[in-house]
């Protein structure tokens, strides 16, 4: 997909579309739980994982951890150019719950040569 | 006045503190004293005065590693007058620390006088404390609803010291004041505490609705510790010195917890003051070395590195997929990665020790549902031993940085100078040192059991055996030395064999991948004046041309090394020789009350009458607080075997009995018993 001609909130859309496509994850073959990503300017969605089955949503409510940022860092983090530890401890990512799950789920969902 | 003076260090949870005798705090380029969680400096400055007067020390008490208690008097101690008020000053660590302060009246007039508590924070990183670095951002302070708040913020990160007390204070942004009336006889006092964020679940204070950990209560750690120590099996020998190395090594464990936070449960942090935090290879090799004793650290060891594992290829962490971690901190450098250590994988070792400790693990306590959850973690961990450990394809695991900010030697003798031929000349990178070889022989062994016992993957079994074997056949051939008798250090980025002699060689007879001939050879050398000292054995032979007894890695002694090669001479069935180094390394011990060092110069026993520290090791150090724990698995023989435990006990002359009682694993609980005395049926296996 030709990225660069998207706009910041389209990719995020694509994002997500591509997630909910994926339906199990291996990686998140012992993890469950929800994960609330609250992109400034994009909205919000869940990513709701049980064991390793994942379900995209738009009106999850509860989640175990959410996430939150711009749009800039969101796109950076999901290309697999940010990292997201540091990008919680320097807080451009603001974290709130269960920060292990957000994080096991992010190294599962986002790009990279694994 | 260059010299460090004396320190007093507390830590409890991620949370520690070093101040001078007198319980202050005053860092300084020399001093590195300060409250310290999270890599981070929350309090440089923490100085109790009494009408604007210093005091003075008469005795302090380290009640236990968590806390300690100083009972002061004013004066500055040139001159002893009799003091007219006591002082006494306890404190706590945990999520900050909790202070308490009691001030008494020795006269019997009333009187007034003005004590006040002088705070500032420098928010160092630790990464900056150890280099002498600046800081880039700002620091502040304010006060604000009867609490003092020292801040500092730098773009987005935001990190905050909160300072309370029990008692009126009149705060200011550089300390807090108390005025107080002391009856005749009278006492007065108040607490304080000292809270930092938990990083983790960090966010800007003002965000988050400004929530801190709370100092936890006085007695939670001292309940604790005694829930510790009272499952730990109980030790009795008639070697006296054996008892306090033993309850010393359980306390220094107990201290050196860590909660990695990403799952429950504590795991060993790698040494204080500097490595407070998760290092793959030492939370493994420590793991390892307690697993008799406190299995649980095993288990949250392994949950946690699994899930740190590397997911991606990045060249600034030296990360690929698979890959177990080697160092994970949370400071303001690696927030800003201008360190990579989010976390940082340049460990070339971590990945073999994570799959033995798994096997070894599941062999003592029988958690077979552990196995099957780290099931995805393990195969990865196999796929990057062949996909990416082996970076040349020849057959040899090997390891390179990626960028200058990684460490230059990734195993354990991680000093840029450790790989060395025996001329003392350097050898070229990418390095394959030894000892990772006879790793990644064993992992594959100990994991093929797995595969065949646990995942009903016979193929995968068959397939890990076929490899471990022709790596041995290999291995044995391609880094023998004949003309030394010896195996080589590593095999350098030319393709030659790095030729100097060293105590990594012990380390294969540990993984079993040396052949009995040439094993005999190695314990010739590991016995011999060039590598035994008479205090144990060191990283490198004394004679070799990057020799060094006071070099980090070229001549010291390490005591967790020892531990690892004298578990090696047992398994190949040189049980008087482990028992040897057995009993230098305990023999040391005693000079360190009982807490062995990181690390001892390599000076031959017969020139100095007593082991000489490392000057600059951390202590306590985790590998080197579980090496008393691994010794005596080795001196008594114990070996998981099926539901059972076998003791066969091989003890050096001067014990003459040892009991352990309550051994926890599979079988709930066993004793072990061993009886010195010309021990019959030794020799080679």
């Amino acid at each position: 997909m030709n990225t660069m001609a998207m706009s910041t909130v389209e990719r995020i859309d694509a994002f997500f579309e591509q997630q909910a496509k994926r339906g199990h994850v291996r990686l998140l073959d012992h993890v469950s739980g929800t994960v609330e990503f609250d992109v400034e300017g994009a909205g919000r969605r869940w990513i709701t994982i049980n064991r390793g089955d994942l379900i995209v949503s738009e009106d999850s409510g509860r989640a175990d951890c959410v996430l939150t940022c711009n749009t800039d860092t969101f796109i950076r983090i999901i290309s697999g150019e940010q990292n997201l530890v540091a990008a919680a401890i320097r807080g451009s990512v603001r974290v709130a719950g269960d920060l292990a799950l957000g994080l096991r789920i992010q190294r599962a969902v986002s790009d990279g040569d694994g | 006045m260059a010299m460090a003076k004396k320190t007093v260090s507390i830590l409890e949870g991620n949370t520690f503190v070093v101040s001078d005798l007198a319980g202050n705090i005053d860092a300084t380029p020399v001093e590195t004293h300060g409250l310290f969680a999270w890599d981070t400096r929350f309090l440089s400055r923490w100085i109790l005065t009494i009408d604007g007067q210093p005091l003075q020390t008469l005795s302090r008490d380290d009640l236990d590693y968590f806390s300690a208690q100083f009972f002061l008097v004013p004066g500055t101690g040139t001159v002893y007058v009799d003091a007219d008020l006591s002082v006494m000053r306890k404190r706590s660590a945990g999520n900050g620390f909790r202070e308490k302060l009691l001030v008494r009246n020795e006269k019997s007039e009333a009187r007034d006088i003005e004590l006040r508590l002088e705070a500032a924070a420098d928010f160092a990183d630790l990464f900056e404390v150890k280099d002498a670095l600046s800081k880039k951002g700002e620091t502040y302070q304010r006060v604000e609803d009867g609490r003092l708040v020292l801040g500092y913020r730098r773009e987005t990160f935001v990190r905050e010291t909160w300072i309370t007390s029990s008692g009126p204070s009149a705060l200011d942004p550089k300390g807090m004041t108390f005025r107080v009336h002391l009856e005749p006889h009278g006492e007065w006092q108040a607490t304080i505490d000292v809270r930092v964020p938990d990083v983790l679940k960090a966010t800007p204070p003002e965000l988050n609705g400004g929530e801190h950990g709370a100092p936890a209560s006085d007695a939670a750690p001292a309940k604790d510790l005694d829930v510790w120590l009272g499952s730990a099996p109980k030790l009795t020998c008639d070697w006296a010195p054996m008892a306090r190395i033993y309850q010393r090594s359980l306390v220094d464990l107990a201290a050196l917890r860590f909660f990695p936070g990403i799952v429950a449960g504590a795991l060993p942090a790698a040494g204080l003051p500097w490595f407070m935090s998760i290092f793959g290879r030492d939370s493994l090799v420590t793991s390892y070395q307690a697993l008799p004793f406190v299995p649980e650290l095993a288990t949250t060891t392994l949950r946690a590195l699994a899930a740190w594992q590397g997911t991606r290829r990045d060249d600034f962490r030296d990360e690929e997929p698979g890959k177990i971690l080697h160092e994970l901190r949370f400071g303001e450098m690696t927030a800003f990665e201008e360190r990579p250590h989010s976390p940082y994988f340049g460990s070339a070792d971590s990945t073999p020790l994570f799959l033995i400790l798994l096997d070894e693990t599941e062999r003592w306590t029988g958690d077979r549902a552990l196995v099957a959850e780290l099931e995805g973690e393990a195969r990865a961990a196999l796929h990057w031993i062949d996909a990416y450990g082996d970076r040349n394809g020849d057959g040899y695991v090997e390891y390179e940085r990626h960028m200058k900010t990684g460490l230059e030697n990734q195993c354990w003798k991680d000093s840029w100078n450790s790989i060395l031929f025996a001329d003392g000349s350097m050898s070229k990178l990418p390095r394959a040192t030894c000892e990772i070889q006879g790793y990644v022989y064993d992992a594959k062994v100990r994991v093929a059991r797995l595969a065949r016992t646990f995942w009903n993957d016979t193929a995968l079994a068959e397939r890990l055996e076929r490899e471990a074997a022709d790596l041995k056949a290999r291995f044995n051939r391609d880094f023998w030395l004949p003309d030394r008798q010896a195996f080589a250090l590593a095999i350098d980025g030319d393709g030659g064999k790095v030729d100097a002699i060293t105590s990594n060689i012990g380390h294969l007879l540990w993984s079993g991948i040396a052949d009995p001939g040439h094993a005999a050879a190695c314990v010739r050398h590991l016995m011999g004046d060039g590598l035994f000292s008479g205090w144990g054995i060191r990283t490198m032979a004394e004679g070799e041309g990057g020799y060094n007894p006071i070099g980090y890695h070229l001549g010291t002694v390490w005591p967790h090394d020892n531990s690892l090669i004298a578990a090696g001479l047992a398994r190949y069935g040189y049980r008087d020789e482990a028992a040897r180094v057995a009993m230098a390394i305990l023999e040391a011990a005693t000079y360190f009350n009982g807490r062995l060092p990181e690390a001892f110069a390599g000076y031959r026993r017969d020139l100095t009458s007593f082991p000489v520290e490392y000057p600059t090791a951390c202590s306590p150090q985790a590998w080197a607080s579980g090496t008393p724990l691994l010794l005596l698995r080795t001196l008594l023989g114990l070996e998981p075997v099926g539901e059972h435990l076998l003791v066969d006990s091989a003890l050096p002359e001067q014990i003459g009995w040892l009991q352990l009682l309550d051994i926890p694993g599979r079988w709930r609980r066993t004793d072990a018993f061993g009886r010195g005395l010309g021990a019959t049926g030794r020799g080679q296996g």
